[in-house]
């Protein structure tokens, strides 16, 4: 099992992350954290690196099941949905598989939320 | 020689599963420890700090959820997300899509009666899964400094 689905689009990065906004909007997800990967690096580190972003998405209906069912799962939470631009004009966004990262909780009662979140997310990326 | 260290070795796995309760393969370590969880929180980053880890993100989940859904109410549950930009560096390179994965997530929860349970998640788990050497041997030294700063919770 993949641990990410991936798309990538032709665009402007900051245009792209607000239609990826949009779409998880759409389903459910709002963007709890976003953290700037490349202004980090450079700053902390004066490393030169891509534009590269990475947003911590939130269903709450479906964090709330998955908190009962785990109790833990908060180490896992939010779904993070990473935009990223190797190449000018290229924008790479991939979403996690929470169902492959789950795997490593082995809990039953999360399979079905995992299950039906994981849905949700490979769908704001088709949608792309 | 080897036989000692052998020994050493498994007296000190043993007494970490004993300390932290938990197997090397669980996901995550945990400590409870007296305090409220702003109290904790503090402690925790100070912890962190002196590992060389910050705390980019703070999400008051309790708080978010009780905002967003009718009925719902939790007690004191804090997602913290830790990172060490030097480590977070040398994972990129490794593997470019560790994005996925980072911060490493810590958790402050309030269990009542004046416990706070502090969780933070175990890298090496995940790592695992992506299948790459270089990002396991990171994984381990970042899961070794974690431990750390969870056993230095008073």
């Amino acid at each position: 099992m993949s641990y990410y689905f991936t798309k990538t689009i032709e665009g402007d990065f900051e245009q792209v992350i607000e239609k990826v906004t949009d779409e998880l909007k759409k389903e459910g997800f709002g963007i709890l954290t976003e953290i700037d990967v490349k202004a980090t690096l450079k700053k902390k580190l004066d490393v030169d690196f891509y534009n590269y972003k990475i947003l911590g998405a939130c269903n709450p209906p479906y964090a709330h099941k998955a908190l009962e069912a785990e109790d833990k799962i908060g180490t896992m939470l939010p779904c993070n949905v990473i935009v990223q631009e190797r190449e000018a004009g290229k924008i790479e966004v991939s979403a996690v598989n929470p169902e492959a990262s789950m795997q490593a909780v082995q809990n039953e009662a999360l399979a079905g939320v995992a299950g039906e979140i994981t849905e949700k997310l490979q769908k704001v990326i088709n949608n792309l | 020689m080897r036989k000692h260290l052998l020994l050493l070795s498994l007296i000190l796995v043993v007494a970490i599963q004993f300390t932290f309760g938990q197997s090397e393969g669980d996901y995550y370590f945990s400590k409870t420890v007296k305090g409220t969880v702003e109290e904790v929180t503090a402690q925790l980053k100070t912890e962190l700090k002196k590992q060389g880890f910050g705390v980019i993100t703070e999400i008051d989940m309790d708080k978010k959820l009780k905002e967003k859904l009718d009925g719902v109410d939790l007690s004191s549950y804090k997602i913290l997300g830790v990172c060490s930009p030097g480590f977070a560096w040398q994972t990129l390179q490794a593997e470019e899509n560790i994005g996925l994965f980072l911060p490493c997530k810590a958790l402050v929860k309030d269990n009542g009666n004046g416990n706070t349970e502090v969780v933070i998640v175990n890298p090496s788990v995940l790592m695992v899964m992506l299948g790459k050497k270089e990002l396991a041997e990171i994984a381990d030294k970042v899961k070794e400094k974690f431990l750390i700063a969870l056993n230095n919770l008073k």
